[in-house]
């Protein structure tokens, strides 16, 4: 099968408690750990230790943490990276708590990426035998779910190759120069998965964090998000909107740092054999946001 | 009453006390690139001429370094007069 998913972003925050209000009161994700001045969380729905991993000092993305079915997928994406001419490193059971042993890839984007195979299993908070369909005291937003990233690199026609090649990867839609076959990439949306995007990359600066998201189930919990966003006066970036792009449903907010968050619903199918939708920079403001279709300089170049 | 006066036209804007200089520039009707509004993007910087801000909050190095802050840069989102 090979990647999953992508089971943790591991994040820097300037100021613990003001993140742990963010993450835990408005957000709703269940504290699981709290071990070398990290905490870490997982959304309700979800099984594994853990998805979301704060570390205080700083800002901006630490890694990711992409999780795959087999051991075995481990060694193939391990000979895949170097063969694209990655530096990888071993790191073993436990480097991450609760996670086990794996791969560290430093990717061409800059960034770090971690393979593993399993992390400790906690289990949904609704449980396997007869479940609720959710749980009866969720806090705030409460996520169920961490959903994509996006970030930003120098080449991303270059990244998109990476990630066909290394995870298995393929491409949803994209932002190209023209339809042209031979056009240059300025963005693209990729899965591994019936899921629209796990991640997506647009062109930028090297290591750098646009958002990571929250899955959500439709546009009345996203509205219900956004109100509970100017409640907690959280920094709404843009949104309730529409994407062109995916056709998801968003906010764009900001944690108490400066990280970008997003909670997402919707998406249709991805297929790797459905034709990859192709948008234009003319038409970028429309595919990026629907509704107002107007994009300001500052959605590409406000990352951490 | 912290004031910031804007160059170059010399406009007064008054701030409430602890009011940050990007929300009084704002509030006053003026518009300029800005991001985050937490203190993480780093978008919102403007030069300062003359006079002091604090920051109360913690500012990530990466976001305003040492020399950023000596050379009189300001970090608006975050900055109080």
């Amino acid at each position: 099968m090979g990647v999953l998913r992508m089971g943790y972003a591991h994040v820097r925050v300037t100021d613990m408690a003001e993140a742990k209000e963010h993450y835990a009161n408005t957000l709703g994700l269940y504290e699981v750990l709290e071990e070398d001045g990290r905490v870490y969380y997982k959304g309700w729905d979800e099984w594994d230790h853990h998805s979301v991993v704060l570390e205080e000092g700083g800002v901006g993305l630490v890694k990711f943490g992409f999780k795959v079915q087999y051991e075995d997928d481990i060694d193939d994406i391990e000979k895949k990276a170097q063969s694209f001419g990655c530096t990888v490193a071993r790191m073993s059971e436990g480097e991450n708590p609760e996670v086990s042993d794996g791969i560290r890839i430093f990717t061409p984007s800059e960034h770090v990426f971690e393979v593993y195979h399993s992390q400790t299993l906690i289990g949904t908070e609704v449980g396997t035998h007869n479940p609720e369909s959710f749980p009866r005291h969720l806090v705030g937003v409460g996520v169920p779910a961490i959903d994509h990233a996006l970030i930003t690199a120098a080449d991303v026609k270059g990244m998109e190759r990476f990630l066909t090649h290394t995870f298995g990867f393929f491409a949803t839609e994209r932002v190209q120069t023209s339809f042209d076959v031979d056009a240059d990439h300025i963005g693209t949306w990729m899965t591994s998965t019936n899921q629209i995007h796990q991640l997506a990359v647009i062109q930028g600066p090297q290591g750098k964090l646009h958002h990571f998201a929250f899955k959500l189930a439709d546009w009345t919990e996203v509205g219900h998000a956004a109100d509970l966003f100017s409640m907690d006066e959280v920094s709404i970036d843009i949104g309730p909107t529409r994407h062109g792009i995916t056709r998801g449903q968003t906010v764009y907010f900001f944690d108490p740092s400066g990280n970008r968050n997003e909670v997402f619903a919707g998406g249709y199918a991805a297929y790797p054999d459905r034709p990859v939708s192709i948008w234009t920079p003319d038409k970028l403001a429309k595919g990026i946001f629907y509704h107002a279709r107007e994009l300001n300089d500052s959605f590409t170049s406000v990352l951490t | 009453m912290p004031t910031v006066t804007v160059c170059p036209t010399g406009e007064a804007i008054y701030l409430a006390p602890d009011e940050t200089v990007l929300s009084g520039l704002y509030a006053a009707g003026f518009a300029y690139a800005i991001g985050c509004r937490r203190g993480g993007c780093g978008i919102c910087k403007v030069d300062l001429v003359s006079g002091r801000v604090a920051y109360n909050r913690t500012i990530a190095e990466t976001v305003l370094t040492a020399d950023e802050r000596a050379a009189g840069t300001c970090l608006t989102c975050r900055a109080v007069p």
